[in-house]
């Protein structure tokens, strides 16, 4: 398994852990987490956190954007460019 | 059921809303409770939580007392001339009302989030037999950072980016700007008392039983820095419990939590042994 898909892995398993997702075949990796509703502002919060502790990865206000957290693939990929440095 | 009744009364210069329980019907009458709100949309989201609470402590025969402080909800004046100690002073003018009214010997202070800061913080001034503290806050900075936090996602939930820096909102505080966040102008007042709001310090002088609740999504969560915090102002003085719910009590939910089985569960054992 690629690291990269590892890290999907992660993401998905605290996405479905933590939000209460009704349909999870609708969640997919490319899926649009806010349009969807499964993540809302105090939402984010917790992924920020989640990140920081158990990813070792801070997110910085100016990367508070959708094109690094619209979806869980977005997510992980985040976590990989932040982690090349 | 517990009766209810509801009405202004003077606290100092202003008047403020507030609603109490079992003060007719309670069969037992030496230990009130007054709760003290968080803020912002928090306010406004464990309204219901707070409610239950409320009517479970007078069924037990506790009388309490809610009230709407300075510039919030039907309470006297606007939210942006209210600050820190004046709330402070609310929530002492609260525990008065209620051994006023009820005739209760004894009062304990319960503060959810930022009530818990403000309880700590009131308690000598309150003569308070007990502090309550459920998901506190008790680091004022960290709070106001995690406040302009919550307002940044949220800005970028809407607009697909932030746009705004938390260094940027605090220039603006720091030039004496007003921002508004989720609607309500927070003012560079309310900023400075928040960070100069010496809660922990509070905490660790107040003598009276304290219990502190943790609500967790997981028995396994991490313990937040804010419990983390209260614990070592306690030291061994206080009880420091975890409540496993399956959302935060403050948060608008995709459940909508209304009596938060476990936090009362906690909360009800340990008055019942006061």
């Amino acid at each position: 398994m690629s690291d990269q898909q590892e890290v999907l892995d992660k993401v998905r398993e605290f996405v479905f852990a933590t939000y209460p997702v009704a349909d999870r075949s609708i969640v997919t990796e490319d899926a649009s987490l806010p349009d969807l509703g499964v993540i809302d502002s105090t939402g984010y919060l917790e992924l920020f956190d989640w990140l920081q502790a158990d990813m070792g990865v801070e997110v910085l206000d100016e990367e508070m954007n959708t094109e690094n957290f619209e979806t869980m693939r977005r997510i992980a990929e985040f976590i990989a460019r932040k982690r090349a440095g | 059921m517990s009766s209810e009744a509801h009405g202004f009364f003077d606290a100092g210069a202003h008047r403020l809303f507030a609603v109490m329980h079992g003060v007719e019907s309670s069969v037992r009458r030496d230990l009130g409770v007054v709760l003290v709100h968080p803020f912002m949309e928090e306010r406004q989201d464990a309204y219901p939580f707070l409610r239950s609470l409320s009517v479970a402590l007078a069924e037990r025969g506790h009388p309490s007392l809610r009230a709407d402080l300075y510039g919030c909800g039907d309470s006297a004046g606007e939210w942006s001339d209210a600050d820190i100690d004046g709330w402070v002073d609310d929530v002492a003018h609260c525990a008065a009302r209620l051994r006023e009214q009820a005739g209760v010997r004894d009062v304990v202070l319960l503060g959810l989030r930022y009530g818990a800061s403000l309880a700590a913080a009131a308690a000598a001034r309150a003569e308070a037999k007990g502090l309550a503290l459920i998901a506190p806050v008790l680091r004022g900075r960290e709070y106001v950072m995690d406040v302009l936090r919550a307002y940044i996602a949220s800005e970028m939930v809407l607009n697909k980016k932030a746009g705004v820096s938390r260094e940027g909102l605090m220039s603006r505080l720091d030039a004496g700007e007003r921002v508004n966040l989720f609607g309500y102008d927070f003012t560079p007042r309310q900023r400075d008392g928040m960070v100069s709001l010496d809660a922990l310090g509070a905490l660790a002088a107040f003598e009276g039983p304290t219990l502190v609740v943790d609500v967790a999504r997981t028995e396994t969560a991490r313990e937040p820095a804010e419990v983390a915090a209260a614990r070592a102002a306690l030291g061994d003085r206080g009880v420091v419990v975890r409540a496993v719910e399956p959302q935060p009590l403050h948060l608008e939910g995709k459940v909508h939590l209304v009596r938060a089985d476990a936090v009362r569960k906690e909360l009800l054992s340990w008055m019942e042994a006061r």
